[in-house]
């Protein structure tokens, strides 16, 4: 796993380091998706144009049919309306997303006390020959 | 009859913004696809659009290259009036079919 230390620049700006940028094809131009978990976890990932018919289509699909449900879109009344929007995002640098799309799963802690219980509780389980159980 | 176009911000804004920025000297190209698409679908003609997901209902209509626009459409009335609704969902890349 890559790791990297950065800093944030006036006008909010950090600069990705190249051998990561390069590792993961990405070039100026190209969109990431930027994920705030409930444990403060700043995520990036590239946002591609995905293939259709593949996991990543399906997926973003049905996020999308989500947010119809629970009328999470831009409405435009004319056709003057929706060119104002694409010239909106042609040039914009961000993109709002409904905050429950795609959200990422914060990471449980657990205490060193709470682990070494479930290790025993495994260790006692294979001893006797029967699967491992623990409440979440 | 009420006519209303939507855009999902992820499947639509982003990857239609991403391929704006992409083919810059088509732009315009990209845009004027998009009205007649968008004009289409808001007249209730869907010739030219293929169903695409078999489980959604949704179907797409090509953009440029191979690059297609997902889509739903509904119709429903609303105070007494019926509103045909295009939900523009995604924007992808299609597979190559031989």
């Amino acid at each position: 796993m890559n790791r990297a230390l950065v800093r944030l620049r006036n006008r909010n700006q950090i600069t990705l380091p190249s051998a990561i940028l390069s590792g993961l094809g990405l070039e100026a131009g190209d969109w990431l998706e930027l994920t705030v978990s409930n444990s403060n976890c700043v995520q990036l990932r590239p946002a591609r144009i995905v293939t259709a018919d593949t996991p990543e289509a399906e997926q973003l699909e049905h996020a999308a049919a989500e947010n119809v449900r629970r009328k999470n879109y831009s409405t435009f009344r004319s056709s003057e309306e929706f060119d104002r929007h694409l010239d909106k995002i042609a040039n914009a640098d961000v993109i709002e997303l409904p905050s429950e799309s795609r959200t990422v799963e914060p990471v449980k802690m657990i205490s060193s006390e709470e682990l070494k219980q479930r290790v025993m509780s495994a260790v006692e389980a294979a001893l006797r020959d029967e699967p491992a159980t623990y409440s979440k | 009859m009420k006519r209303l176009l939507s855009t999902d911000p992820e499947g639509f804004d982003g990857p239609c913004g991403e391929l704006l920025h992409r083919l810059y000297s088509r732009g315009q190209e990209i845009k004027a696809r998009l009205h007649q698409i968008e004009g289409n679908l808001l007249d209730g003609n869907l010739e030219g659009t293929s169903e695409h997901n078999r489980w959604a209902g949704n179907r797409c209509a090509p953009l440029i290259d191979d690059y297609v626009v997902v889509f739903a459409v509904e119709e429903y009335s609303e105070e007494n009036e019926l509103t045909r609704h295009v939900y523009l969902l995604a924007v992808e890349l299609e597979k190559h079919r031989h």
